[in-house]
């Protein structure tokens, strides 16, 4: 008989590579040299945002079905959603990841559904007034006021801003849509209106007549009444580092216009006898640093009378820094170290939220934007963006009613289901899934992960997977 | 019982006495007709085991390695680009220390594609750790795959057994078939060290650190250093059941020889009507086939070569910029042994071409002729001057 050849069976000992433990024992996290790192980053929409408004946090909380707590994040930085729904000019679109792979989020009508789906009524009063020349913002806080209701009258609107447009559309509408008599002249190119094109777009639409590149010469009148309006060519220079605008008059060619009324939106400027003695004044604005620090002590100065760029969420903006700068001034804090420390992404924001909140260090990094390059789009699908309808020009010219309606909630579910919420954690744990060594660990209560340090080798799975940007490796250190 | 068989025929019947409760084989030539036979029978109801028809060799070897874990004798047959795609498996299957038996046809690797004999197939597969048999008739066929089986379970590493591509996978010879009840007589079922254990669940051949991976190394070498004593012993014991034994080194007129053939395979067959016609000649000269490759019989040839003059090494393959393989063997272990006898290497057949008579004994001629072996291979021998320098 063959001799029984049995080398070393003990089963603590086989000759063939048996478990006897689990593989628990392989303490694979000897063999890391990057750890991941679990943080919530700035989504390029809030960099963009004037207001710094955490919108990522909104979307994903509204995504939830907590519409409340989504409108409690955007009022945390914004007191007027429902004015920016409609008016702001929405750069934080402009920047949305999800541009980069089908369409922008619709953040703006998002915004105005938070606030409600009330229109906003404009009411009417009669007072009559015989001014020959009114101011723009005059005649749109009352437009009964003036007595322009009569479509004979020729009425001339002076400016290419948004005041002009608006005192035109106005005027189209307090005239049951007759346009005939209603022209707007600025020294602006088209493509020079401070005016929003789309604005332009609408007014165009509505038949409004904009002649471009003129400039009021002289104004003649009979009788103590206007009776016609010389323009002289004119073309504008506008200095894109200050930001300065310049007419240059063209006077050898002159344009007449017969004229009833004009209405006058050429920007507005600050009256003197309003500010404290001794307020630095340049240009027609109040002289402030970056935070509304005005020349004087403990005086503040914001909105349009600091900045001709003075739209509605800009406003909103300086109001806050100024507000931001008296509540260090009376706390005794540096303010320039605490902004250092607030400021948000790479631009010149801050949000109450995290000034209010004061979230820890190592769950929020306020200074890194996403971009798109950290979205891993594999777990989006293309979705076309929805855009709210619109009145057709014809039922618009005759009523107040808001020629931008809100979404349909099924296009809001829909925009809402879209957003990327980059660099904010949603708890998707794909991480948690994708993990080969089973490494990430989630603190359930706190929604905190982190990561077995004596099995995550390190790979960068997680990282890859992470959707939106908020998984990180960095480099051990010794 | 006495049949007319082909070696492809013989190997099945081999392969069924040995009742293997496994088969997972995919088709190729030359092997073929070891797969249609063992699929008819299982198609009769006769097989005994279970036939796995598998997509590819890597698969087949992959369910034997699975099926033996269970604790079950597993069979597979297999040639050229089919071993070439299995040889993953090659190595877990030493590694996992399952006692698989395989046959191996040996043929032609491509490119350029071609379906004859030549060694460099298994050969190939030297360092897997799977012993191998290198046969010279369909009767030792049978009789090494029923040899092996026992050798591979008393020390858990895998068989292959070479045949020939149409030398002797094709060739009809008698060849005597065995009882089924002597087989299982010599032949016992397969006693498992472990198995995969439902009830105690383990990850086998999981990963393990650089110092239990050099252990189970130098453990499976030492099995197959032992392997040469078990082959030994199961040799003799086939003998004294079934009168027939080969050893692992056939020797053939060796008394006085001073020029000694080393071969494997058919060639070995051959040799014989030449040595016996040299012998006639006064010529002394005698014949060694290497019947067990793996582990190689180092000590046994050096003792056997101690009086030898000069040695020619016939090789039916070529390790492309090296030599013949079992001479580069040889005279590894003859270096060992400390003996520098002239090794002259031969390296004929390729591609299944013929090697007759008359070619072995124009080597014997050459090598009788120059005083030292030349430091490459021979490799032409039909022009008596055109050898390598």
């Amino acid at each position: 008989m063959v001799k029984q050849y049995r080398p070393t069976l003990k089963r603590d000992d086989p000759f063939v590579a048996i478990s006897s433990d689990s593989s628990l024992v392989f303490k694979t996290g000897s063999q890391r040299s990057e750890r991941p790192l679990f943080i919530n980053k700035i989504a390029p929409c809030r960099n963009r945002c004037p207001i710094g408004i955490d919108i990522p946090t909104a979307f994903h909380l509204a995504s939830k079905g907590d519409i409340d707590g989504a409108l409690c994040t955007f009022l945390q930085d914004n007191p007027l959603p429902g004015v920016c729904g409609r008016v702001c000019y929405h750069p934080c679109e402009a920047e949305c990841n999800r541009g980069n792979f089908d369409e922008a989020i619709n953040i703006r009508s998002f915004e105005r559904f938070l606030s409600g789906h009330g229109q906003m009524d404009i009411k009417a009063e009669l007072d009559a007034s015989e001014d020959d020349v009114v101011i723009g913002l005059d005649f749109l806080a009352d437009p009964w006021r003036w007595s322009l209701e009569d479509d004979m009258k020729k009425t001339l609107v002076i400016g290419g801003g948004n005041v002009a447009i608006d005192v035109a559309r106005t005027l189209v509408r307090i005239r049951k849509g007759k346009v005939s008599n209603i022209t707007v002249v600025c020294p602006e190119s088209r493509d020079q209106m401070l005016a929003l094109p789309e604005e332009v777009k609408e007014a165009l639409e509505e038949g409004i007549a904009i002649i471009n590149g003129w400039a009021p010469h002289k104004l003649y009148k009979e009788s103590g009444k206007p009776s016609f309006l010389d323009f002289h060519r004119a073309r504008v220079r506008i200095d894109e580092e200050s930001g300065t605008f310049e007419i240059i008059a063209l006077e050898k060619e002159i344009q007449r216009h017969t004229v009833d009324k004009i209405i006058v939106a050429i920007g507005e400027s600050i009256r003197h006898d309003s500010l404290p003695a001794g307020t630095e004044v340049k240009e027609g604005r109040i002289v402030t640093d970056r935070f509304g620090r005005t020349s004087l002590p403990k005086v503040f100065a914001g909105g349009d009378s600091i900045s001709k760029n003075a739209f509605v969420a800009d406003a909103i903006a300086s109001g806050k820094k100024g507000a931001f700068a008296i509540s260090c001034l009376l706390e005794g804090r540096d303010i320039e170290e605490e902004f250092q420390t607030q400021q948000i992404g790479n631009s010149q924001i801050f949000s109450f939220q995290h000034y209010i909140e004061s979230p820890e260090k190592d769950t929020l990094d306020l200074k890194t934007v996403v971009t798109f390059d950290h979205i891993n789009t594999l777990f989006f699908s293309e979705w076309a963006r929805n855009n709210p309808e619109k009145l057709e020009p014809e039922n618009r010219k005759e009523t107040f009613d808001e020629v931008v309606c809100g979404l349909e909630p099924l296009g809001m579910e829909e925009e809402i289901s879209r957003c990327f919420t980059c660099g904010t954690c949603i708890d998707c744990e794909i991480c948690v899934d994708f993990c080969p060594d089973i490494s990430i660990l989630k603190d359930r209560q706190l929604g905190i992960y982190s990561y077995k340090s004596d099995y995550c080798k390190g790979c960068g799975v997680c990282s890859v997977a992470c959707p939106r940007g908020v998984v990180e490796m960095v480099r051990e250190t010794q | 019982m006495r049949m007319l068989l082909t070696g492809n025929h013989a190997a099945a019947y081999g392969a069924q006495l040995a009742r293997p409760q496994v088969i997972a084989a995919y088709p190729i030539t030359p092997q073929s007709p070891i797969y249609e036979k063992l699929s008819e029978w299982d198609g009769e109801g006769i097989l005994g085991g279970r036939m796995m028809r598998v997509e590819s060799e890597h698969s087949a070897m992959a369910a034997c390695i699975s099926a033996s874990l269970t604790g079950i004798r597993t069979f597979t047959a297999t040639a050229s680009q089919g071993l070439a795609l299995m040889h993953e498996l090659l190595h877990f299957a030493s590694g996992m220390r399952v006692p698989v038996v395989m046959v191996n046809v040996n043929r032609s690797l491509a490119a350029p594609w071609s379906f004859w004999s030549e060694q460099t197939d298994s050969l190939s597969q030297r360092d897997t750790g799977w012993l191998q048999f290198y046969i010279a008739d369909n009767q030792e066929a049978l009789d090494t795959i029923i040899q092996a089986f026992k050798i591979s379970e008393t020390i858990f590493l895998p068989s292959m057994v070479v045949l020939e591509a149409f030398y002797t996978s094709h060739f009809m010879e008698p060849v005597d078939v065995p009882d089924q009840k002597l087989v299982d007589d010599f032949l016992p079922p397969f006693e498992p060290a472990f198995t995969l254990d439902t009830d105690n669940p383990a990850a086998f051949s999981q990963t393990v650190t650089q110092s239990q991976y050099a252990k189970f190394r130098i453990q499976r070498h030492m099995a197959m250093e032992d392997a040469l004593e078990v082959a030994e012993v199961v040799d003799k014991e086939y003998q004294e059941q079934f009168g027939r034994g080969y050893g692992l080194l056939d020797c053939y007129r060796l008394e006085g020889a001073e020029v000694v053939l080393v071969t494997a395979g058919t060639i070995g067959s051959t040799a014989r009507v030449a040595i016996d016609s040299l012998r006639e000649e006064g010529k002394k000269v005698g014949m060694i086939r290497i019947r067990l490759f793996r582990p190689f019989p180092r000590a046994r040839l050096i003792e056997l070569l101690r009086s030898a003059k000069k040695i020619a090494v016939i090789d039916r393959n070529l390790s492309v910029g090296q030599e013949g393989i079992f001479c580069e063997e040889l005279k590894s272990a003859l270096y060992s042994g400390m003996n520098r006898i002239p090794v002259f290497g031969f390296v004929l057949g390729l591609g299944g071409t013929n090697v007759s008579p008359l070619h072995i004994k124009r080597a014997f001629d050459i090598t009788q002729r120059l005083e030292d072996a030349p430091l490459q291979p021979i490799v032409d021998i039909e022009e008596e001057d055109a050898f390598g320098k």
